[in-house]
């Protein structure tokens, strides 16, 4: 071995270590950059789930462009009337059963919500300078008259978090009509029924209240109403409980609310045939137990049509709905000549040309949060923007 | 000479083999003529009418890359026909994934407001075949999937 050759090569393995180093520093540089500009994460539709902590949960989702978005914190609800745990608690499927009362269990979905968003967005944009498009979101009874022990349980997200999260994702065109502190300052009053997971009249009305203040409307005061009671109502949650023996025990009582003047309804059914009712509010006092909140509007129809005599200036408002809207339709009665109702789950059409065709100035979106997270029904509803 | 025989004879066989491999893993299905297929040949009680793309989509959890048609009942059932050729088996198992939510979204309703449906819901026919995912709910689950077999052979 030649000298020359042996110190060539001693001076060569003095360099090959750092070029090895700046090779793989090179090599790891490029793949950084690689995956870096790699195809967003798709939009993730995992459930959100808390830690039950009321104080201190952090749910995040991730957005279709690849960001993460932090929802605020989760604050306490701060309630008038404290409800206390009575009886036993039980869950079955998605019921949750507190004695005698049942409460649908709730977890928020950030990319429904989105949809959701979306699909009020493009209606107020589509309606933009002709009518006012109102959002209304609203909260199950698990959000608002759950015993305040079981706030803390994971089977329950936060619902005024929910609601204010999803109308904050609507454009400046919505108009929002938050319920969930409204519904919570009446949380000792029958608002939710027991056996079913509607809210009941009283909570429709409360609803109907605060849209009254986004409207600029003046709401009746409830004590003018006349009212009529049907009782013996077992809803979803008995039914979907195996007919659970102590909610069995204490049927619910649907209450409705006449309209003040005369108010013709006309239901249009699935086949497109037409009913003559006299009131939006039906007489339910022969139906079977699960049957009783038909009182509302005669039930899930794809169309229905009020029209209040008493009022000849020709304004209107739609209600697009899903069976929550039911109960709270009748208290819109009074304010315009016509009320139209469309369930977007079994009507087929365009909100937009209705609304352009029959001289609509208002149009409330009236949708309960578990709905929302329903990517079905959002299909639906988005077929009949 | 007889080893050499069978060496050719085998790497013939091998080659067949790895052929047939080959056209099954590159088989598509065409999403709109099976789905059409389908509207037209199995019973349905609602009247069906075509879903938009973005209509699909919102109806989703998840949309993967995939060329899809579907049709949907009037609201008085819980029908519908999806047919996806999706990009690759993983887009695949991800419709699957995002139907079978649908499904599980779709009994959820049914239970509240349509019971009836109920039944119909659980003998949804929904299966994958190589990189095309198929969804049928309809009045003869036994007819819909005779015929998702037939048209994907």
């Amino acid at each position: 071995m030649s000298p020359r050759r042996y110190r060539g090569r001693g001076g060569s393995a003095r360099f090959a270590i750092p070029l090895a180093v700046l090779a793989l520093a090179l090599v790891l540089l490029m793949v950084n950059l690689i995956t870096g500009k790699a195809k967003p994460a798709p939009v993730d539709t995992t459930p959100v789930e808390t830690s039950g902590e009321a104080e201190s949960t952090e749910n995040t989702e991730n957005t279709e462009s690849g960001e993460t978005e932090q929802q605020p914190p989760v604050e306490e609800p701060d309630p008038l009337v404290r409800i206390e745990i009575q009886g036993d608690v039980e869950q079955t499927g998605g019921i949750y059963r507190v004695g005698d009362t049942g409460y649908e269990m709730y977890t928020y979905v950030d990319s429904t919500a989105q949809k959701y968003a979306s699909c009020v967005n493009t209606l107020a944009d589509n309606l933009s300078g002709t009518a006012n498009v109102y959002a209304m979101v609203i909260p199950l009874s698990s959000g608002i008259t759950l015993p305040d022990d079981l706030y803390a349980d994971s089977v329950f997200d936060d619902q005024k978090l929910a609601q204010n999260t999803i109308l904050g994702y609507m454009n400046d065109k919505v108009i929002p009509v938050p319920l969930y502190d409204a519904l919570m300052q009446h949380r000792g009053e029958y608002v939710y029924y027991r056996t079913d997971h509607h809210w009941s009249g009283l909570g429709a009305y409360y609803a109907y209240a605060e849209y009254c203040k986004a409207a600029g409307l003046t709401a009746r005061e409830l004590s003018s109403y006349q009212t009529v009671d049907f009782p013996g109502f077992l809803g979803s949650f008995y039914n979907d409980s195996g007919k659970n023996e102590q909610l069995g025990a204490n049927p619910d009582t649907v209450t409705a609310y006449f309209p003040l003047g005369n108010a013709p309804m006309t239901v249009t059914d699935k086949n497109g045939n037409t009913t003559e009712y006299a009131s939006p509010i039906y007489d339910e006092t022969n139906a079977p137990a699960a049957f009783k909140y038909g009182a509302y509007i005669a039930g899930d129809n794809p169309f229905t049509e009020i029209h209040n005599e008493s009022l000849t200036d020709g304004s209107a408002c739609v209600v697009v709905k899903e069976s929550f809207g039911n109960a709270y339709v009748p208290f819109m009665v009074d304010h315009y000549e016509y009320t139209y109702v469309i369930d977007y789950r079994y009507w087929h059409g365009s909100i937009s040309d209705f609304v352009r065709s029959h001289g609509v100035k208002d149009v409330v979106l009236c949708n309960n949060l578990s709905a929302i997270r329903n990517n079905s029904l959002m299909g639906s509803l988005y077929s009949v923007l | 000479m007889m080893k050499r025989m069978m060496a050719a004879l085998l790497a013939v066989f091998a080659m067949f083999t790895l052929a047939a491999c080959g056209s099954a893993q590159t088989k598509t299905v065409d999403a709109q003529a099976l789905a059409d297929a389908l509207v037209q040949g199995v019973k349905f009680d609602g009247a069906m009418t075509a879903m938009s793309a973005d209509e699909l989509r919102f109806s989703l959890a998840e949309m993967p890359e995939c060329t899809a048609a579907a049709y949907k009942s009037d609201g008085t059932t819980k029908e519908i026909v999806v047919v996806a050729q999706c990009a690759d088996s993983a887009a695949a198992a991800t419709m699957k994934t995002s139907l079978e939510t649908y499904l599980a979204e779709q009994k959820d309703e049914a239970a509240k407001y349509q019971p009836q449906e109920l039944q119909r819901l659980e003998g949804a026919v929904l299966q994958t075949v190589g990189t095309c995912v198929v969804l049928c709910v309809s009045a003869d689950s036994d007819a819909a999937a005779a015929l998702i077999r037939e048209n994907t052979k």
